[in-house]
């Protein structure tokens, strides 16, 4: 063993190298912020990390995991709040009344699987749920007159675009 | 099984051309498996081409370069035992054994607080103070500020940020938020961008509150009201997203009405105290009127008071004294006995003299 590291130094250190790369790429470091889905040669396996509500940082989940090296590639996904804005824009209400609107929706990916699938990544993603907050936010508006965003029904109107919005992003 | 043997036929069709072997391995790490069948692996043809390219490419330098690599480490009987080589061994435990001091003692200043993670799982937050971890890959400590009170301003002086009143006014407005971090391990973890977010939260709890105000309210003395409420609403959502953010305080500096109308309302307001000062006036003038009223009624009372004691005498007195004022303005001339025609208007040329000589 001794004696073939010393004949043949650049094989050795190469060997070392690639062992070492290889060691490394299959205990994949998960952490808190991040969920990962597991891929293997582009059909999704297994997800680590995921998010489930009410469970305490620090539970099992994120930490050291694994998988096979060149046929296992891992997709990260924000486990965190993230959020969408929308361009301030003008709305119609039902009395006729212009109103400039702006919105802002707060989401966090809950089924990474189900997102990897349907927009591949975080930025196409809030590309999708822009589109679609401007457009619930428009429907709702437009079925109220301008007094009734004053006060308290205000709540009632981002209660409904938020349940409206839930129900077509899943 | 299969992909071990790829392995060893890239490993040795990487060994049999000795050039550049760091450059191309250091690639295979990372390399992403090709997609469908093939397998990151399917290329013999390249391999062979690079091969026959191979002994050619083996410049004498390149041999050079093995050779004395080759004595440097198998050289005259390895490093231990010789003193260069000790000393490089002793390098590196000494490299080991600072590198462990320093990533595994944590002094954390007052104030803050240490979030450790374990191979990227949260383990648990050091308090103030000196503590251990595992030393660097497999606990990381993030320091965070908790005591340190931060502050966002929402809206400025220069620029207008208008909302909306409950009485359909808008009102431009200025303040600034005051949080800290309760729980950092929340804060570190759970939002994606927390200072936008509390920004955010912010201005939508203000509309809210604002919605439900008066305009004269936001500009007046329910502004404390107002900050409490926004405050207490902006805990709510902040806690719905379980950020670990404590707000301290909201502090309204500025509640103007919007600038096109800021003339106006200016306006109303000097019109106000003009109409102030106008009643003071005629207030004072109404004072003084009925204080000479008063004086003019006592100097009458004094008066009849004379003139009850000796009616015909002060009758005649006060007649005398009238015409006296009367008279002594007018121009008079007075005629003796009746019957007699005066021929010369002497008065009037005496009066049209004098101006003659200033001319």
């Amino acid at each position: 063993m001794i004696d073939f590291v010393r004949n043949r130094p650049i094989i050795t250190a190469v060997l070392g190298f690639f062992l070492l790369v290889v060691v490394l790429g299959s205990f994949p470091i998960v952490p808190e912020t991040k969920q990962a889905v597991v891929v293997r040669f582009g059909k999704p396996v297994r997800i680590l990390n995921r998010y489930q509500a009410g469970r305490p940082i620090g539970a099992a989940g994120a930490g050291i995991s694994w998988r096979l090296p060149f046929a296992e590639q891992l997709v990260w996904i924000d486990k965190r709040v993230l959020d969408v804005d929308m361009q301030p824009q003008q709305v119609l209400s039902t009395d006729q009344r212009r109103l400039q609107v702006d919105a802002f929706a707060r989401y966090r990916i809950v089924d990474p699987l189900l997102m990897f699938i349907r927009a591949r990544t975080e930025e196409q993603l809030a590309e999708q749920l822009r589109p679609i907050l401007g457009s619930e936010v428009r429907n709702e508006l437009g079925k109220r007159p301008f007094a009734a965003l004053m006060s308290p029904e205000r709540q009632g109107v981002m209660d409904n675009v938020r349940t409206s919005l839930n129900r077509i992003a899943s | 099984m299969n992909i071990f043997l790829g392995w060893g036929a890239r490993a040795r069709g990487l060994f049999a051309d000795n050039k550049g072997p760091w450059g191309s391995s250091g690639g295979d790490g990372e390399e992403p498996p090709a997609e469908g069948g093939t397998g990151p692996w399917g290329e013999p043809p390249k391999r062979g081409k690079r091969r026959s390219v191979g002994p050619a490419g083996s410049s004498p330098a390149l041999d050079e370069f093995l050779r004395r690599s080759r004595a440097r480490f198998s050289g005259d009987g390895g490093f231990p035992g010789r003193p260069d080589g000790s000393i490089i061994a002793w390098a590196i435990i000494g490299l080991v054994c600072a590198w462990l001091v320093f990533t595994s003692i944590h002094s954390i200043a007052p104030g803050q607080r240490g979030v450790v993670t374990r191979f990227g799982r949260y383990s648990s937050t050091l308090g103030p103070g000196v503590s251990l971890t595992l030393p660097s890959p497999v606990d990381r400590v993030k320091k965070i500020d908790v005591e340190n009170i931060r502050s966002i301003d929402l809206g400025s002086a220069s620029t207008e940020d208008l909302m909306l009143t409950g009485d359909q006014n808008l009102i431009d407005i200025a303040y600034s938020v005051r949080w800290n971090i309760r729980t950092p391990e929340l804060y570190l973890f759970e939002l994606a961008r927390p200072e936008e977010t509390i920004e955010q939260v912010a201005e939508s709890a203000m509309r809210a509150v604002i919605s439900r105000k008066t305009l004269n309210d936001a500009m007046g003395d329910k502004r404390g009201e107002i900050e409490a409420q926004v405050q207490e609403m902006m805990q709510q959502i902040l806690d719905r997203y379980r950020s670990g953010v404590q707000i301290q305080g909201i502090a309204i500096k500025q509640a103007d009405p919007p600038d096109a109308v800021n003339d106006a309302f200016k306006q109303v307001t000097a019109a106000q105290q003009d109409a102030k000062s106008y009643i003071n006036q005629a207030n004072a003038y109404a004072l003084q009127i009925t204080a000479r009223a008063q004086g003019d009624a006592a100097a009458f009372d004094k008066v009849y008071e004379q003139y009850r004691l000796a009616p015909d005498v002060t009758k005649r007195r006060m007649y005398y004294e009238t015409m006296e004022q009367v008279l002594s303005k007018v121009d008079k001339t007075i005629i003796e006995a009746p019957g007699v025609t005066p021929y010369l208007p002497l008065p009037q040329i005496q009066k049209s003299q004098p101006r003659e000589p200033a001319r």
